[in-house]
């Protein structure tokens, strides 16, 4: 049937949208008791970001920063809201052609959900439930809509002739405006109670089960305290174990993945004898180790702050390959995350003694999300990149030939030893030091799988003074150092410059490289300037 | 148009934003949406993490002339520490080989958050020839002293430009202006809030040399 041609437009599209934002926030409700993941904006969200180009990704990131994630969320919404908007346009004339569209706009959203790595049937909940919601809350509004838009020209037919009452009109206590006031309130009924749905379905998805410090498994051997650093003596001096929040973080995620360990698992397959699956409880029921280890990032600079330090507690990676018998034609172990990003490793560098882990703490908690909850590989002595796989989802034995991971198709090594490095901490670039008045001079070195035997530091091309040690904690962890230094007069500045010597007596190359493609290598120097 | 519509309008409006951050919200603070940044050349796992101050985009007239793609672009810019992302650039080029020859490029890449003034090479074109001869001969001298005269610590975004800042040549510059428009001592801001992995950079159209 017909409606008027008068008849107001802005019920339908405040109609279209409601429905929009109840679907939504129903799906996300129901995607809080499914996988937070398969929210109808996060799903949707996920799958554009997959789909963009590399550059507009660059371009947003160094534009948007770090309203990179709510920007991109909030433009789904938005887009999504114009197009629900229109198809409650639609339905003034059209009503079924609307619910078909709008039954096809909550679908893309359960399809998003089902498209993305590691997704069940079940992902597909959330979309039908925002699908039901919306349809419901449409149908529902246009109800409601429809006496207001009969009401504003009371004589309803065709061949009437024009009249000044076609238009916004309302008689003094007509039907009219108690018909439009109940629009509006059920309006405002549909956004109340979208929002407590979706806040609510936002606290549910939020709260994982986290394990508590409290419930992580007791080591075999409990580590000795780690030694106090050098921080009291030298001011400014990096901390001896890098606290969590200040640890670097490097990985090719946009949200970081919120993992619920309840259904997360770890597969062990590919050319093993015994493939095997452990859930996070079976994870932590297995022996596990305390180790002290410095991460690297390979492409950290000469002189940069992409490496640190902590005390982890993980499953031994030999173990779980032992149990699953790696084939004798295995050079690599290909490690995947829950977001599908891989990471090749040398078999031989997770079954040596240097103890790679599949490790669930650091410094003494589980796993801070963004630095991989619930699991993630660390392996001492090679780069981040082809050895710390974050949000570890499976451990596959294979060969070199056969897959090349992430960064390998972009070139990078594959082999990549951290290459030793050191660093000056203090005075900082350019910063002025008197003349005559006694400072520190100090930082830290590192040379994983080797340790670090000794410190040096020139002033200008003077002779190398050798730097007193901070304490030793493992060949895998670095050391600070430092040297009292008395700025001489004259020179308005000198350069610092530093370099290490480790354990097998090899001094540090002076050789500078990028870090492309297996890292960087060269002498960290300071420039400081001398006020007499 | 009229009361109701604008009442239909505020219902959806309040829906909306409550809406959007039930969707949109999650307990990460800042660096939460920070991704890896691949630098256009050739991908890189580095992080953007640093870049945590990104408030608004470059502004001024003179950004027409930075490159549109490849390391010198503002996307590539933003992932290499400033003397390197300078040097990927052909408005500083002049600037990039004084920093060489001060042997300050490598200290400036690697001090932590930093606020350079960078003249263009026009800039150091409009300098008498015998000041930038004087400075040339004597890098760890005068040539320093003019080129820390440059740098504030702290990365300043637009809105803290204004004022006076101690440079780490121990020198004191004052900044004028507001919104686009700024000048620091006789020169204009041209092209300003550049990102840098360690630096923010405000490019200027004079050298400033100190008192």
């Amino acid at each position: 049937m017909k409606r008027l041609r008068g008849a107001p437009r802005w019920p339908y599209a405040a109609s279209g949208a409601l429905a929009a934002i109840a679907g939504i926030a129903a799906g996300h409700l129901v995607a809080a008791l499914v996988n937070p993941d398969a929210s109808p904006v996060i799903a949707v969200g996920s799958t554009v970001v997959d789909a963009t180009p590399t550059p507009v990704k660059e371009w947003a990131v160094a534009t948007l920063g770090t309203a990179d994630k709510p920007v991109l969320l909030g433009s789904v919404a938005l887009v999504t809201l114009l197009a629900a908007a229109g198809i409650g346009l639609l339905a003034r004339r059209h009503r079924t052609a609307a619910m078909v569209l709008l039954i096809g706009l909550t679908g893309l959203a359960g399809g998003a959900a089902l498209l993305r790595p590691g997704a069940t049937e079940l992902d597909v909940l959330p979309g039908l439930a925002a699908a039901a919601a919306g349809a419901a809350t449409l149908v529902g509004l246009l109800r409601l809509a429809e006496p207001t838009a009969a009401g504003s020209a009371p004589t309803a037919g065709r061949g009437r002739p024009q009249s000044p009452l076609d238009g916004s009109a309302r008689e003094a206590g007509s039907p009219g405006t108690a018909a439009r006031r109940s629009f509006l309130l059920g309006a405002a009924g549909v956004g109340a109670a979208a929002a407590i749905a979706g806040t609510l379905g936002q606290k549910l998805a939020s709260n994982p089960t986290v394990p508590t410090a409290a419930a992580l498994p007791q080591p075999q051997t409990v580590l000795p305290e780690l030694p106090a650093g050098l921080e009291k003596r030298v001011p400014g001096i990096s901390a001896f174990r890098t606290p969590n929040a200040s640890f670097y973080r490097v990985d090719t995620s946009l949200i970081i993945p919120r993992v619920d360990s309840g259904s997360w698992s770890l597969e062990v397959d590919g050319d093993v004898q015994r493939p095997f699956r452990l859930s996070y409880a079976e994870l932590l029921e297995l022996p596990m180790i305390e180790k002290d280890i410095t991460l690297t990032c390979v492409s950290n600079e000469v002189g940069g702050g992409y490496v640190s330090s902590a005390r982890w507690l993980g499953v031994r990676v030999r173990d779980l390959l032992e149990r699953a018998g790696v084939g004798a034609g295995a050079d690599q172990i290909l490690s995947t995350s829950t977001t599908g990003f891989t990471i090749s490793t040398p078999v031989q560098a997770l079954t040596d003694d240097r103890d790679a882990l599949v490790a669930v703490a650091m410094n003494g908690v589980p796993l801070p999300a963004r630095h991989g909850f619930p699991a993630r590989l660390v392996t001492p002595g090679l780069y981040g990149f082809v050895g710390s796989t974050k949000w570890l989802a499976r451990l596959t034995a294979t060969t070199y030939a056969k897959e090349q991971a992430y960064w390998t198709e972009r070139d990078w090594a594959i082999d990549a030893p951290v290459l030793t490095e050191s660093r000056i901490d203090t005075p900082t670039g350019l910063q002025t030091v008197r003349a005559g008045k006694t400072l520190p001079i100090g930082g830290v070195a590192w040379a994983q799988g080797r340790g670090i035997k000794s410190v040096e530091v020139r002033v200008d091309d003077g002779a190398w003074m050798p730097a007193t040690m901070g304490p030793d904690a493992g060949i895998d962890y670095w050391r600070q150092w430092y040297l009292l230094w008395t700025p001489p007069s004259g020179a308005g500045r000198r350069t610092l410059t530093v370099r290490a010597t480790d354990n097998d007596g090899t001094v540090q190359t002076p050789q500078k490289a990028d870090p492309f493609p297996r890292g960087a290598t060269g002498w960290h120097s300071v420039v400081v300037l001398v006020e007499s | 148009m009229t009361h109701p519509r604008r009442s239909a309008f505020v219902a959806i409006a309040l829906a909306l934003p409550l809406g959007l951050a039930a969707c949109g919200g999650s307990a990460e603070s800042s660096d939460a949406g920070m991704t890896n940044s691949p630098s256009s050349a050739s991908s890189s796992p580095t992080t953007t993490d640093g870049m945590t101050e990104m408030a608004a985009e470059p502004f001024g007239a003179g950004c027409a002339a930075v490159p549109k793609d490849g390391k010198g672009s503002f996307a590539g810019m933003a992932t290499d520490p400033v003397a390197t992302a300078a040097s990927n650039n052909p408005v500083l080029s002049t600037l990039v080989s004084a920093v060489g020859e001060a042997g300050l490029a490598e200290t400036l890449n690697t001090t932590k958050d930093i606020t350079v003034f960078a003249p263009t090479n026009d800039a150091f074109a409009a300098l008498p020839k015998a000041t930038l001869d004087a400075a040339m001969k004597d890098p760890k001298g005068l040539l320093t002293k003019v080129l820390t005269n440059h740098v504030v610590p702290g990365k300043l975004t637009p809105e803290q430009l204004a004022g006076d800042h101690k440079t780490l040549a121990g020198t004191t510059i004052t900044v004028t202006g507001s919104g686009e428009d700024f000048t620091v001592g006789k020169a204009k801001v041209v092209c300003g809030n550049v990102q840098t992995a360690n630096a923010t950079v405000y490019i200027i159209d004079g050298v400033l040399l100190p008192q």
